[in-house]
């Protein structure tokens, strides 16, 4: 196996960058077969799948990292937000007009995608709700251009997928498909839609930018104008986990790292206005499951905008009634 | 390549490109000088421009093969240069084909220029006396890792949209192109393809439920083969297909080769045999420097690294073994429909397993044609 990290690059090294290229994202234990095929190819011996260590997979994927950087690209690992395994992919640090000739979707298709990424983080994204993600049928209702449901970008910024013309729904039906199969969305159980690690990983900057307006004078106080949050405890972007009960705090943790968090404070409070916390306060798909359950005010709502309205309208405090029972640690 | 953001596009604001090329340059090229150290030449402003053009070809190289768009030295004069750094070119060339070499284990490779077909495209080109220039000034990305490393369990087809389609659509790419190698004058007609297809029950539908038309639509955009329409003198239109040039590139005699290996596998003499009728159809290009049979292609642990020269192909080279099972529905001859439900139902990764089906779905098969199924195979096979 690998001899250590100060090996030369060689062509092991490139077939797993190769490798690691088509596969997009990688674990460790979706590389060790990998690793074991390449050292196979290399040193011409057989090598089993369970003889690859953390240390090979880390050497080359340092070797990897430091071999593209140069092109502005880099490996970046997260954890998965909910099974904390850890997942790396190669992305793109810069965006450039080259590199946007790398999809295979066209302007409109993009422009949707645009369109459901506004929806997950704003329209569905409200200081009581923070759902962050969407359901199929809210994300084909965006099939439709903006212009023509009359909806505002929230953010102002015109981008390049602003333009461009309608999908009809079923081409919206499919590009979420497809969206989930190139690994940029997962799907849960009950049918809602999220960005994966690996977009995360890919947007970090670019959601950062769009959606929370930074207010440079306000300093790290002003966060009321901050749709993506951070854990608390990992620092990492949160889309899903438990926040403080108490709106106006910005405190969220991710339900993996509040056993972490937690077991070294002797009480369950928020470590930021030290309010208790409940552990029923969601952020994700859980804080929508509680909208469900009224009357339906945003299912009837016509437009994004009525839709954007009604649940701060309408509950103030039960929408963590439900869903207790979850807690899951 | 799944490399890069394939999001982008919606997020950042469309800058006509030539404005990016000069601002970039200044702030980001300290970085990369450091890696770069040998570009000078004679230009005139030290080694960063060049190194921050190479890094942008490089770029633009994989962000093309991703949607599999060549790259065309037109494009890289707009994307890549500086304003009037036309005269490096060449030195930015070279450093970028290096870096990709060390650093990818890729290569830029010039496709063949289009083949003037018809008799009206000749006759075009005789007419503006251009004999077609001999280079098409268009590249695509190509693997330089030697064959021993291309294998299934290293290099599977990328994951955009699924690895599945990519592996179904590399698959029946492959098979296509090696029924265009195999017939005559390597030319096919429309209504002999369509032929092959109904037997592979692809006529209609392809593996991943796309329409077959829309597929070899793709082919056809994708540069792996060539649709050609000619009218004959009784306004007769007759269309055929040729191999394109990313065809010739990615798959190649090599690569319809080790298909037809993969599909007619067979031990000592009848491998002789086969490697000879390999080479009468398709030349010598695709005699091996040793003996890597069938089993080699399976079970390849040990034995294949005098391959090194294989380098057909980097997307086609993953599909090696998908193109195989995918041929074996067909070319593998008197199998087709069972075992193409089966493989329509997108399960197109384990060409081990297939060899053993094909013995016994041979016989099933068999009575159906003797006649109309293997005009493609006729220069392997008539021989006998």
């Amino acid at each position: 196996m690998a001899d250590g990290a100060d090996r030369q690059y060689d062509n092991s090294n490139r077939t797993f960058l190769q490798a690691f290229i088509a596969r997009s994202t990688l674990t460790f234990d979706e590389a060790k077969p990998l690793l074991a095929a390449i050292f196979t190819a290399h040193e011409k011996r057989e090598t089993l799948a369970e003889d690859v260590t953390q240390a090979d997979f880390n050497s080359y994927i340092s070797a990897a990292n430091n071999a593209v950087s140069p092109f502005d690209l880099e490996i970046r690992s997260t954890y998965h937000q909910t099974t904390r395994s850890r997942i790396y992919a190669l992305v793109n640090s810069t965006s450039d007009p080259i590199t946007q000739l790398a999809t295979i979707h066209t302007p409109d298709e993009i422009s949707f995608l645009k369109r459901v990424l506004d929806a997950m983080f704003e329209t569905y994204n409200t200081p009581r709700h923070e759902v962050m993600a969407i359901t199929s049928m809210q994300a084909i209702k965006l099939h439709k251009t903006s212009a023509e449901d009359g909806r505002q970008t929230q953010n102002g910024s015109e981008t390049q997928g602003s333009a461009g013309q309608s999908l009809t729904m079923g081409q919206a039906e499919k590009m979420m498909r497809t969206l989930i199969e190139e690994g940029w969305f997962e799907k849960s159980i009950k049918g809602f839609y999220s960005l994966s690690p690996r977009a995360l990983m890919e947007l970090r900057g670019w959601l950062w930018e769009t959606y929370n307006d930074i207010d440079e004078d306000e300093g790290e106080e002003e966060r009321v104008s901050r749709k993506i949050k951070q854990c608390f405890a990992c620092k990492e972007i949160i889309t899903t986990g438990q926040r403080c009960p108490k709106k106006s705090c910005p405190c969220r943790l991710h339900d993996i790292c509040t056993q972490n968090f937690f077991r070294t404070q002797s009480f369950k409070k928020c470590p930021l206005c030290r309010t208790d916390w409940t552990g029923n306060d969601f952020v994700g798909e859980r804080a929508a499951i509680s909208i469900q359950h009224k009357p339906a005010k945003r299912r009837s709502g016509s437009g994004a905008v009525a839709r954007r309205e009604s649940p701060m309208a309408v509950e103030e405090d039960e929408e963590v009634d439900e869903a207790e029972e979850q807690e899951d640690d | 390549m799944p490399v890069i953001n394939r999001k982008r596009r919606a997020q950042t604001e469309a800058e006509p490109s030539p404005a990016p090329t000069r601002r970039r340059r200044s702030p980001s090229a300290s970085d990369a000088s450091s890696v770069y150290e040998n570009v000078e030449g004679e230009d005139t402003q030290g080694g960063s421009s060049n190194d921050q053009m190479v890094k942008k070809l490089v770029r633009l190289a994989l962000a093309s093969e991703y949607s599999r768009i060549p790259i065309r030295r037109a494009d890289i004069s707009a994307k890549v240069m500086a304003p009037n750094t036309g005269r490096q070119f060449k030195h930015v060339f070279i450093e970028a084909q290096e870096q990709l070499r060390s650093v990818f284990g890729m290569e830029l490779t010039e496709l063949p220029v289009k083949e003037k077909v018809t008799i009206s495209q000749k006759r075009a080109a005789q007419r503006s006396g251009t004999q077609g220039s001999s280079t098409s000034n268009a590249y695509i990305l190509t693997s330089t890792l030697p064959a021993r490393y291309r294998k299934p369990g290293v290099l599977r087809p990328p994951q955009i949209p699924s690895t599945g389609a990519e592996a179904s659509y590399i698959g029946l790419t492959s098979f296509i192109l090696a029924l265009i190698y195999l017939s005559t004058s390597q030319t096919i007609s429309e209504s002999r393809l369509e032929k092959h297809l109904r037997r592979m029950n692809a006529d209609n539908y392809v593996l991943a439920g796309e329409k077959t038309e829309k597929v070899l639509k793709r082919m056809e955009r994708e540069n792996y083969i060539v649709k050609v329409r000619e009218r004959d003198g009784g306004g007769e239109e007759s269309v055929e297909y040729v191999i394109g040039p990313r065809g010739k590139v990615e798959v190649g005699e090599r690569g319809v080769a080790g298909l037809v290996r993969g599909v007619y596998g067979k031990k000592d003499a009848e491998a002789d045999e086969l490697e000879r009728r390999l080479v009468r159809s398709l030349g010598e290009v695709v005699i091996e420097k040793k003996d890597r049979r069938v089993d080699g292609e399976q079970g390849d642990m040990e034995g294949s690294e005098e391959n090194e020269g294989d380098e057909a192909e980097a997307g086609a080279q993953e599909a090696e073994e998908d193109e195989e099972q995918q041929a074996n529905g067909r070319r593998g001859r008197k199998k087709q429909s069972a075992k193409q439900t089966r493989r329509s139902s997108g399960r197109n990764k384990k060409p081990a397993r297939e060899e053993e089906e094909d013995e016994d779905e041979e016989e099933e098969d068999e009575e159906e044609e003797e006649d109309d199924d293997d005009e493609a195979d006729e220069d392997a096979e008539s021989d006998e």
